[in-house]
């Protein structure tokens, strides 16, 4: 479910069945025209919804970080600890940025970018089975 | 078969004498235009009335599809004037009616003015009459805001720093028409519910009225 | 001549004629074009207000989404698109079922949107849980009509379905009637 979606008054009881938490980076720069800051936040989405739609139960997703890729890394780690103090186990980072990746994000449980997951994105464009086989084996595992 | 409907009824409810006094009763003929074709003005009267008939069906017809809320007003007639039988025709006879209504009523009080008909023992129904003229025009204002385009956004904004403009009760009556600080959705409801409930419900009272007084008194008398 | 008149006059009655009544006849012309303008102006109001249930309901609620034939006992799964028109407003669902055949032959539809909290849940998916449906998010499973079994509070949702030229056609989704 979205962060929006949720109520104060709902929250504490909610809580309890929500773990993971879906942090969504966009990595732009500011140099983009118009409509190609749209193709990447349209790209964007479609990373989002192989998370969002078979976990909704379970998955928060939290505003995006919408500046800055890889020379945002130190803000996105500070990001990803105060998911966790927030009292999220699990973090995973979306990304339309292709640089990101585990060195430079010390906390995240999982990063998913298109071009990582691209092979198995299968004919319908919100299901990703590699990215739902990923996220299952992290909660059995439990890291 | 209508004879032996109109029997079965009558027989129950005694509406003969009702229905004779309808039927026998004779047009005078100084305002009957075949005696004297100048006489057509008396018909103003009577049409004023045919046409707010025309105007209360197609408005009830109209809110079967019209939504009175900001996101789908504009869209709900967009719809029904397009994509709904005969929608351009309903609209249409609304659309205009309403202009036409004006034009009658003003048409039928020049008259009563001109013949001197508001004079005693009349200036009851001269009264009723000039209250059911601010009922239409109440009508035709707030039924503008509706289609919540450009068009009726800004009439309104004129129309209300009008009624802003009246001294000591300006601002506060405005305000109350507005439903808040600003033109907006708390505007529309309201029209909505005045141009649909509070104000046909006034008129009919008011009709009521003239019609009676009319009866009673008959037609004013040649000049 | 009028010699000749007067004897066919003789052997001839004045013709009787039921003639129509001034006031008949008026009433009736009156009436007519009164009810005529009446008409006029209501009709096109009645069939304004009557539109929905005559308008061509188009490919229908219907969406086809399976062949018959391969449609088995084993559930499968089973993508499609659902166009909604409601009024001025149009909306595309991505929707997924997973149908079987039960013994009798039947057909039937379930949505694998779990009853919990909305994640969506697999068949089989879950080794702990043979022929089951299993939700990842919170544990819960079905049975493959859909009965919940835990976590949960209500079977899971079924498709309308309706069969026609050895095609499967899904419909809008209600409460499992398998079971109750």
């Amino acid at each position: 479910m979205k962060f929006s979606e949720f109520e104060a008054e709902t929250w504490d009881e909610m809580k309890k069945f929500f773990d993971t938490c879906l942090l969504p980076v966009t990595g732009l720069t500011g140099s983009e025209a118009p409509h190609e800051a749209a193709e990447r936040l349209e790209l964007l989405r479609d990373v989002m919804d192989w998370i969002e739609s078979p976990f909704q139960g379970r998955v928060v997703t939290y505003p995006a970080v919408q500046y800055g890729g890889a020379e945002a890394a130190d803000q996105i780690n500070r990001i990803i600890q105060g998911v966790r103090q927030a009292g999220f186990i699990y973090v995973i980072v979306a990304s339309a940025v292709e640089e990101l990746n585990e060195e430079l994000l010390s906390g995240v449980n999982l990063i998913v970018t298109p071009q990582r997951y691209a092979k198995s994105a299968g004919q319908h464009k919100s299901q990703n089975p590699a990215v739902q086989e990923q996220i299952l084996r992290l909660w059995q595992e439990g890291k | 078969m209508f004879k032996n409907v109109y029997d079965w009824i009558d027989e129950r409810l005694d509406i003969t004498p009702i229905w004779r006094d309808v039927a026998d009763h004779e047009v005078p003929e100084h305002v009957n235009p075949a005696h004297h074709f100048s006489a057509f003005v008396y018909c103003f009267g009577g049409l004023t009335f045919f046409i707010t008939v025309i105007q209360i069906l197609s408005g009830m017809f109209l809110t079967m599809y019209y939504v009175p809320d900001i996101i789908n007003a504009y869209k709900s007639v967009e719809y029904l004037q397009t994509q709904v039988a005969f929608g351009q025709i309903v609209r249409g006879m609304h659309h205009w009616g309403a202009s036409l209504v004006i034009v009658m009523m003003f048409l039928h009080t020049l008259r009563v003015f001109f013949t001197g008909s508001y004079k005693a023992p009349r200036e009851m129904n001269w009264v009723v009459g000039m209250l059911i003229f601010f009922v239409m025009i109440g009508l035709g204002l707030t039924g503008y805001l509706l289609p919540w385009d450009n068009k009726a956004y800004f009439a309104t904004k004129v129309t209300l720093e009008i009624a802003n403009s009246i001294p000591v009760l300006g601002p506060v009556m405005k305000e109350l028409l507005q439903g808040g600080t600003i033109v907006g959705a708390e505007t529309l409801t309201r029209f909505f519910a005045i141009h649909v409930f509070f104000l046909p419900a006034v008129l009919l009272i008011l009709l009521v009225g003239h019609f009676i007084m009319i009866r009673r008194q008959g037609i004013s008398g040649p000049l | 001549m009028s010699h000749q008149h007067e004897e066919h006059e003789s052997s001839h009655k004045p013709p009787v004629r039921k003639e129509m009544s001034r006031r008949q006849f008026l009433t009736y012309t009156l009436g007519g074009a009164t009810a005529f303008m009446v008409a006029g102006v209501t009709l096109p109001m009645v069939r304004f207000a009557v539109d929905p249930i005559l308008r061509d309901k188009g490919e229908g609620a219907f969406v086809k989404v399976a062949e018959v034939s391969k449609i088995t006992n084993e559930p499968q799964e089973f993508h499609f698109e659902l166009k909604q028109q409601d009024g001025w407003y149009l909306s595309t669902a991505n929707l997924v079922a997973w149908i079987r055949k039960d013994e009798s032959g039947n057909i039937y539809a379930l949505s694998p949107i779990c009853k919990h909290l909305g994640c969506t849940v697999g068949w089989n998916s879950n080794s702990n849980f043979p022929d089951q449906y299993h939700c990842p998010c919170h544990g819960a499973h079905y049975t493959k009509e859909g009965k919940q079994l835990a976590v949960a509070s209500k079977p899971l949702d079924e498709y309308k379905v309706m069969i026609k030229d050895d095609w499967v056609y899904l419909g809008e989704i209600v409460p499992n009637t398998i079971v109750s």
